[in-house]
């Protein structure tokens, strides 16, 4: 079975890191092939060009995009690290749903319109995010976003897919040694959980 | 008194119909009498990525980043907000993100209070954001899915801006199935709605 990591974060420092480490663990310790795809070590194109946008419908993945097409082809679990901000994930992250998760690797389009989804080989989805410190940054809370982020891909993968959100809120994030390790222990065994 | 409008506008595509209602709310603006400047992100190139180096200075002061002068300028000077884009996957194009992520900085958008660590807004000026936005699935769809990319204009922007900003929300839905008479309909709502508030 194969699990793909999407990591996102411009210059990880250690709690970024653990999160990283406790994924991949995880999943590992649940009998996963763990692929990691590192946005930022890859310098990662995010903005979408016009030629794609042109060939959008069309469901032909761009040859740059063909690797990460690949890797998301053949996961049975898709799991994203990264921090919330602005009540969204990193553009670095949104530019890969927006050029990666295209027609022909999410879903399909039909000529009437009609969407039907593509990644029904995924059977789980895990969000692992944290609220930046510090954590009164205006956003709605942590756990919404994490959810409704899981949300909009469950529509690519049907509704049999399932997803489990990992947040942690600025408290963990931040301040508390204690309540981090703890958040990071039980991140791992719920990842460590995933069939 | 002339109102000062920003448009903020990403759309990869210039025969998109993002674009004609870009035009529509330049030619609105203009013809209101504003003083109006755009930031068109992919013709200006606009890179959406937050890099290491600004992450690292993402507390310092915006003198510490040049290179995004000229986008801090325009935002301390606006009293209006304009965003025009397409939602995809259920938020701003990453280009747009990049924006808020980049531009909205310590500083220019928010003061850090080191005592209580909270993010003091700090752009008073705004006293309007107005979003117009195109969804190709409809409002159910969208409803379920959260309306994440909404939260953060409507929210998190908003929050930033001076405290009886307010945030106006227009977005057509279905746009993969509309007909030409709902665009057309849309485009009238969209005038009107600027006809009152420019």
């Amino acid at each position: 079975m194969t699990a793909l990591v999407v990591f996102t974060h411009p210059k990880p420092d250690q709690f970024a890191r653990e999160l990283l480490d406790v994924t991949v663990d995880g999943l590992v310790a649940a009998g996963h092939e763990v692929n990691v795809v590192d946005l930022y070590r890859e310098n990662f194109e995010a903005a979408m060009t016009c030629d794609e946008w042109r060939t959008y419908p069309t469901s032909q993945p761009t040859v740059a995009n063909a690797r990460y097409a690949d890797l998301v082809r053949e996961a049975e679990v898709i799991a994203f690290v990264f921090p919330m901000w602005w009540s969204g994930p990193p553009s670095m992250l949104k530019g890969f749903f927006d050029r990666v998760l295209a027609p022909g690797v999410a879903f399909d389009l039909a000529d009437t319109g009609r969407v039907s989804p593509g990644l029904r080989h995924v059977r789980n989805i895990a969000v692992v995010t944290a609220a930046e410190p510090p954590g009164h940054f205006p956003q709605r809370s942590t756990r919404h976003l994490a959810r409704a982020f899981g949300r909009s891909l469950r529509r690519a993968t049907g509704l049999r897919t399932r997803t489990l959100v990992c947040w942690a809120g600025p408290g963990e994030a931040a301040t508390n040694d204690e309540k981090r390790a703890r958040f990071l222990r039980r991140t791992g065994e719920r990842l460590a959980a995933l069939r | 008194m002339t109102r000062r409008v920003l448009i903020v506008f990403a759309h990869p595509d210039e025969a998109s119909f993002s674009a004609a209602l870009r035009d529509l709310v330049l030619r609105v603006a203009e013809g209101r009498g504003a003083d109006v400047r755009l930031h068109d992100l992919y013709a200006r190139g606009f890179s959406p990525v937050v890099s290491a180096n600004e992450w690292t200075l993402r507390g310092a002061a915006p003198e510490s980043k040049p290179h995004l002068g000229p986008y801090f300028d325009d935002v301390a000077w606006c009293d209006t907000l304009v965003f025009v884009y397409p939602t995809w996957w259920s938020g701003q194009p990453a280009v747009l993100k990049g924006w808020v992520d980049r531009v909205l900085a310590n500083g220019v958008a928010w003061n850090l209070d080191e005592s209580s660590g909270h993010a003091m807004p700090a752009l008073r000026n705004v006293t309007r954001i107005i979003a117009i936005t195109t969804h190709g699935r409809s409002r159910t769809v969208n409803l379920m899915c959260g309306q994440a990319g909404r939260a953060t204009i409507v929210r998190s922007v908003r929050r930033l801006c001076s405290w009886r900003c307010r945030a106006r929300w227009v977005a057509l839905y279905s746009l993969d199935h509309s007909t030409r008479f709902e665009r057309d309909r849309f485009m009238q709502r969209v005038e009107r709605l600027l006809r009152r508030i420019l």
